[in-house]
């Protein structure tokens, strides 16, 4: 079969007709685009715009590290409330033990305060590092079980800033009795 | 006609933002006559005036201050568009500046007609020498010298 030959003169299509026919239209149409092409380029143009940098004093990097210390434990008391939470499960611990961890993590984040870190990373870091650290601090030594009773213990820091426990009271938690 | 005047030196219907001025451009790019004054804050929007008048054609382009919208060695410019293929689109353009050498070489490469008050500035004296107006430095007052190519 005879391939179909392209016309050396090809008819314009319709929209071409009509797009003469109907010249003011495409002049209206071109300025309201080249309007709004230009602020979409304003646009992009503001927001490839470079922030400027607030210029830092050492006295504000000081108030940001003291800021980083007191955020750093008050997140590192809510990490341990957590974990004291799940401790509590088996034995409560009493208010002392809490200060106790609160100040060693305090501690632990001065220890850090001259560096700048990025926080909620520290944060997280740390957080993780508490939830190995406690549980190796003889903490599960002190919860005892003994024939389905659990002990209250009365704990005590030592001379080495270790966790020691005297006088174990063995209770009946089903009773109800706490103290 | 239409100026683009950001020191507010002309007349006629003022336009701050290029919204307004499309939107009325659109309504009558087929009037006789207008009269039409530019004074934008942002230089994008000059930009897009040089497009509109290569869009509408038949357009008196009046541009004071003509070295802030296209620098003595800018390749890249809708003004450089205009100067160079204007003619195409019946789209007249004027531009006013103070000093010669700041221009485009091509909008002074591509000027018909030039008109220069006094100038005393050596460098603005002999750019001008060079596009063929001679003595600007001996002009007195409003006197001026006219060179038509």
């Amino acid at each position: 079969m005879p391939k179909k030959q392209k016309s050396l003169n090809p008819q314009p299509e319709f929209s071409e007709i009509s797009e003469n026919l109907d010249n003011d239209e495409v002049i209206k149409e071109k300025i309201s685009e080249i309007a709004e092409n230009t602020k979409e380029l304003k646009d992009e143009k503001q927001e490839r715009k470079p922030k400027t940098k607030k210029y830092i004093s050492k006295k504000d990097v000081a108030e940001k590290q003291k800021a980083v210390v007191e955020s750093g434990a008050f997140a590192m008391s809510k990490a341990l409330e957590i974990i004291v939470s799940r401790i509590d499960k088996e034995q409560p611990l009493v208010e002392v033990e809490k200060e106790m961890f609160n100040d060693a993590f305090k501690t632990f984040f001065e220890k850090y305060a001259d560096f700048e870190f990025k926080y909620k990373e520290e944060m997280v870091l740390l957080s993780v590092l508490a939830v190995i650290i406690i549980p190796r601090l003889d903490i599960k030594k002190l919860l005892k079980k003994e024939n389905g009773k659990q002990t209250n213990n009365n704990f005590r820091e030592n001379g080495n800033g270790k966790i020691s426990v005297s006088n174990p009271v063995i209770t009946d938690r089903t009773e109800g009795d706490n103290t | 006609m239409i100026i683009l005047d950001p020191l507010d030196e002309h007349q006629g219907i003022l336009f701050f933002t290029l919204d307004d001025f499309a939107f009325y451009m659109s309504e009558h790019f087929k009037d006789d006559e207008f009269r039409l004054v530019c004074r934008f804050q942002d230089m994008a929007d000059y930009e897009a005036v040089f497009e509109i008048a290569e869009t509408i054609k038949n357009v008196c382009l009046v541009v004071e201050e003509a070295q802030i919208y296209i620098s003595a060695r800018s390749r890249e410019s809708k003004f450089l568009r205009l100067c160079h293929f204007g003619r195409h689109w019946d789209v007249k353009v004027i531009g006013i500046a103070r000093r010669t050498p700041e221009l485009s070489s091509d909008f002074r490469a591509l000027s018909q007609h030039i008109i220069s008050f006094c100038q005393t500035h050596p460098p603005d004296v002999k750019t001008m020498a060079d596009m063929g107006v001679y003595d600007v430095d001996k002009l007195e007052g409003h006197d001026y010298k006219e060179v038509i190519y």
